[in-house]
C-alpha cells in the first residue's frame, strides 16, 4: 500500500516553478529520504501532502486520501524545518495543546505526553518555558509533538538539526524503532551520512524535478573500482593491465584500478604478482550517498 | 474541547505578556478610583441653598452668557413632609427669597433678558442682541409677571435636577418671596450631596440637587464611553493584535495547519479567544466599577452591566478587521494601524451622519450628494459611535425619569432609523463579512 502517492505534481509560486511534474511513491513501513538543495522543492512537496500549500496541478495522495484531508492529517506527525513553538508555552503545555487538537482525551494526553517527553529526554525541562530551551531541546519538543498522537506517517524536516552527536544518535534510534513498529517515515535532511544510515529509499529533487530515486543500495551500488596497496614498482605492469581492458593509474602507496564489466580483480593481481609486485591489500571502493547527491545535482562525477 | 484548548492558549499568551499585567493593573486602578468616591447627603436646606448658587446665569446663544453677581437667594423653613396617599415619595417644603433689593432687581432683569432671548430665538435671523440687553427697558426693571418669575425659577431648579417642584409666589411675604414643595424623582429623598474623591483628598459639593442615580450614570458613562470604550478597547486591540500574526509565524503555522483542524475553525477559535480576553477585561473594568459605585453610593442599577456586552461587541467588530489584516499581511503593526484607522473612519461616518447630515440646524444646507454618500456609508459601515451613544442614552434613562431627562436637556435625538436593532444588526453583518473574507483568504493561502 502506497502511503504517499504523487503524480505529475506541479507548483508555481508566481513565476517561480517550485515543482515541475514530480512523481513519487512511498510504501508503508519505509524510511524514505528526500534529498535536494535548498529551494529544490522538498518542503513544498511535503507541504502539499499536508494541505499547507495548494498544488497548481497534478495529484497527491496521503494515506489514500487527497492531500490535505483532515482524516489523513490525523494520522500524520509533522516536524517542519525551523519550527517555532509559541514561547509562552512550556514543553508540556504545548504538547497538551497539540494533543487536544488531535482529539486526545485528557488522560491519554497525560500518559502520552509523559511517554514522549521521556523518549526525547526532556522530562526534567518539561515545565520550563520553551523560550528558555536550547535549539536541540526545541528540536526534541518538535519530535515529541510529531510522535504524540501515535501517527502512522511522519514527515520530518531536518529532524537532527541543532542536536548534538549523542542526541542525533538517539533520534536515529527512535526513528529506526518507529520503522520497526511499521511506521512510515519521510525524512528531509542535509546530513546525508545520517540519511544513508537509516533510510531504505531516497529520492533526489533538483530545481523541482525528480532527478533520481531508488533504494540506497541501488544508488550507492558498488562500482568496479579497486584500490590496491602494493610493495614494489607497479608502473611496468600498467601496459599489461591495460591490455586486459582494465585501466589503472598509480596512486601513493599503490594502484587504482577500474575493471570492465565481468572482469575479476584477480586477473590484475596475477599480472602484478607475476611481475614481482607484492599485494598488501585490496579495497573495493563504493560511492557514498553524498557522492551520488553531488553527482546528481552538480553533474560532477565524484569518485568514492 | 478544542475551543477550550484555544481559550487556554489565548489566556496563556495573554498572561505571559508583561503588558497584560500593566493593563490589568490600570483597570484595577480605575476600579479603586471608583471605590475612593463617596457621596454624603447634604441636609435638604443646605442642598437647596447650594442649588440656587447657579441661578444667576442667563444663557444666550452658544458661548454667550450673563452672570448677575448680586442675585442671591436664601432658603429657609425647610421641613420634610411625610408621604401620604397623594404623594408616595418623600417631599420637602421650604421658603425661597431674594436676599435683598439689589438681588431682586437683578432677578427681574434676568427674567426680562431671558424673555427677550426666548422671543429672538423664534426669529429666523436668530439672536439680535449679543449683549443680552433688553431693548427699550432701563433700570429699575419692572417686576415681570408672577408666571414669568415662577417659570424662571422652575427652569433653574430643573437644570440642577429638581423637576418635581411646585413654586408659588408668597404674596404675604412680599415681592421676591416664594414657597416651594419638592418631591423626589426617584427612590432617594436626598436632595444634594457632598462628594469626595480619593478617600477625601478632594471634596466639594458637586451636582447639587442631582439625584444619586444621575451622578452614578455620569460616572458610569465616563467609564463605558471613555475609560473602557476608548482606552480599554484600544489596549485590547493592541494586545490581541499579536495573536493571529503570532499564529501565522513561519514555523508555527505549518505545525498548526498540519493538525486535523480546519483552517476556518482555527482562525475563528483564535478570534473568539481574543474576544474572550477582552470580555474578561470588560468584566473586571465594568463589573468592578459597577460594584464600587453601587457600594459607595448604595445605589444598585444593573443597566450599566450591559456595557460589558456592548464593549465586547464593539471589540468584535474592530477585532475582525485586525484579524483580516493579520491574515493579509501577517503583521501586528499593520493590523493595529488598519484597525485604528477603520475605527476612526466609523466614528467619523457616524458623527457626520448624526451631527451634520441629520442635524436639524443644518437642514437644507448640505448638498444632496453629501447626504447620499453619508447615508450610504452609514448604512454599510459598523455603528460603533452610535452603539456608544445608544448605551449612554440607555444608561441615563435607567437612572432618570423622562421628565428629568427632558429638563436636563440630556435626551439625545437620534436620526430616523437609528436604533439598537439597526446598529447591532448592520454592525454584526459587517463583522461577519469581514470575518468571512479573512477565513476565505486564510483557507486559500499557501504557508
Amino acid at each position: 500500500m502506497a502511503v504517499v502517492e504523487i503524480k505529475s505534481l506541479v507548483k508555481h509560486y508566481g513565476k517561480v516553478q517550485a515543482l515541475k511534474g514530480v512523481s513519487l511513491s512511498v510504501e508503508k513501513g519505509e524510511i524514505f529520504g528526500l534529498l535536494g538543495r535548498n529551494g529544490a522543492g522538498k518542503t513544498t512537496m511535503v507541504k502539499i501532502l499536508l494541505g499547507i500549500v495548494q498544488p497548481t496541478s497534478g495529484f497527491a495522495f496521503l494515506l489514500e486520501q487527497p492531500a490535505g484531508a483532515a482524516e489523513a492529517r490525523k494520522r500524520v506527525g509533522f516536524l517542519p524545518e525551523d519550527h517555532r513553538f509559541p514561547d509562552y508555552h512550556t514543553g508540556r503545555s504545548v504538547l497538551d495543546f497539540y494533543g487536544t487538537l488531535y482529539g486526545m482525551s485528557r488522560s491519554d494526553r497525560l500518559k502520552r505526553i509523559a511517554e514522549v517527553l521521556d523518549l526525547v529526554h526532556l522530562t526534567e525541562a518539561a515545565d520550563r518555558k520553551i523560550r528558555t530551551y536550547s535549539k536541540g531541546m526545541k528540536q526534541r519538543v518538535g519530535l515529541a509533538q510529531a510522535m504524540l498522537h501515535r501517527p502512522d506517517v511522519f514527515f520530518l524536516d531536518e529532524p537532527t538539526d541543532g542536536v548534538d552527536p549523542i542526541g542525533r544518535r538517539e533520534i536515529r534510534e527512535v526513528l529506526v524503532q518507529l520503522k520497526n513498529e511499521g511506521k512510515t517515515i519521510f525524512v528531509n535532511s542535509h546530513i546525508l551520512s545520517e540519511v544513508e544510515l537509516i533510510t531504505s529509499r531516497v529520492a533526489i529533487l533538483e530545481e523541482g524535478t525528480m532527478k533520481k530515486q531508488g533504494s540506497v543500495q541501488e544508488l550507492t551500488k558498488t562500482q568496479n573500482l579497486y584500490e590496491l596497496k602494493v610493495e614494489g614498482d607497479p608502473v611496468p605492469s600498467l601496459d599489461a593491465i591495460a591490455k586486459t581492458g582494465a585501466s589503472a593509474r598509480k596512486v601513493p602507496g599503490g594502484l587504482e584500478v577500474v575493471l570492465p564489466d565481468g572482469m575479476k580483480i584477480g586477473t590484475v593481481i596475477d599480472i602484478l604478482r607475476n611481475r614481482g609486485v607484492e599485494i598488501m591489500g585490496v579495497n573495493q571502493k563504493k560511492q557514498s550517498l553524498e557522492d551520488i547527491f553531488i553527482e546528481t545535482v552538480t553533474g560532477e562525477v565524484v569518485e568514492g | 474541547m478544542i475551543f477550550l484548548a484555544f481559550l487556554r492558549d489565548s489566556l496563556r499568551e495573554t498572561i505571559d505578556k508583561k503588558s497584560f499585567w500593566i493593563l490589568a493593573s490600570i483597570c484595577i486602578f480605575f476600579v479603586l478610583l471608583c471605590f475612593s468616591i463617596s457621596f454624603t447627603p447634604l441636609p435638604p436646606e443646605a442642598a437647596f441653598q447650594e442649588a440656587t448658587t447657579s441661578f444667576n446665569v442667563v444663557m444666550g446663544p452658544t458661548f454667550l452668557r450673563k452672570r448677575f453677581d448680586k442675585m442671591r437667594f436664601e432658603v429657609s423653613n425647610c421641613r420634610e413632609v411625610p408621604p401620604d396617599a397623594l404623594f408616595k415619595e418623600a417631599r420637602y417644603e421650604f421658603s425661597l427669597k431674594l436676599k435683598d433689593e439689589d438681588a431682586l432687581q437683578e432677578f427681574y432683569e434676568a427674567i426680562w433678558k431671558e424673555s427677550a432671548l426666548e422671543r429672538d430665538k423664534t426669529k429666523e435671523e436668530g439672536y439680535k442682541d449679543p449683549k443680552l440687553d433688553v431693548p427699550g427697558m432701563t433700570k429699575p426693571y419692572p417686576a415681570p409677571s408672577e408666571r414669568e418669575q415662577v417659570k424662571y425659577l422652575q427652569k433653574r431648579f430643573a437644570q440642577v435636577g429638581h423637576v418635581s417642584l411646585w413654586i408659588m409666589p408668597d404674596e404675604a411675604a412680599g415681592p421676591g418671596h416664594f414657597s416651594l414643595k419638592w418631591i423626589a424623582t426617584g427612590p432617594h429623598k436626598e436632595v444634594g450631596y457632598r462628594a469626595s474623591f480619593l478617600f477625601g483628598l478632594f471634596s466639594g459639593t458637586i451636582g447639587s440637587g442631582l439625584q444619586v442615580g444621575l451622578i452614578a450614570s455620569t460616572i458610569e458613562t465616563i467609564f463605558a464611553e471613555w475609560v473602557a470604550g476608548v482606552f480599554g478597547l484600544l489596549a485590547g486591540l493592541i494586545f490581541t493584535a499579536f495573536s493571529v500574526p503570532g499564529m501565522l509565524e513561519k514555523g508555527n503555522v505549518e505545525i498548526l495547519l498540519s493538525k486535523p483542524i480546519s483552517r476556518i475553525t482555527l482562525l475563528l477559535y483564535k478570534y473568539l479567544g481574543g474576544l474572550t480576553y477582552v470580555f474578561l477585561l470588560s468584566v473586571i473594568l465594568i463589573g468592578g466599577s459597577w460594584l464600587a459605585i453601587s457600594l459607595r453610593m448604595n445605589y444598585w442599577n444593573t443597566t450599566y452591566l450591559w456595557s460589558i456586552g456592548i464593549l465586547t461587541f464593539q471589540f468584535a467588530i474592530l477585532y475582525s478587521i485586525s484579524v483580516l489584516f493579520a491574515v493579509l499581511w501577517r503583521s501586528w503593526l499593520g493590523s493595529i494601524l488598519m484597525t485604528t484607522v477603520s475605527w476612526f473612519g466609523f466614528w467619523a461616518v457616524n458623527w457626520i451622519h448624526q451631527d451634520v447630515i441629520h442635524n436639524p440646524i443644518l437642514a437644507g444646507k448640505i448638498p444632496d450628494w453629501v447626504t447620499s454618500v453619508g447615508d450610504l456609508l452609514y448604512f454599510i459601515l459598523p455603528k460603533t459611535r452610535y452603539l456608544d451613544k445608544l448605551n449612554n442614552e440607555m444608561l441615563r434613562k435607567s437612572h432618570a425619569t423622562d421628565e428629568l431627562m427632558k429638563a436636563l436637556a440630556g435626551t439625545v435625538h437620534f436620526p430616523p432609523g437609528v436604533s439598537w436593532e439597526s446598529a447591532i444588526i448592520s454592525s454584526a453583518i459587517f463583522t461577519m463579512i469581514i470575518l468571512a473574507l479573512a477565513c476565505w483568504r486564510f483557507s486559500r493561502k499557501d504557508y
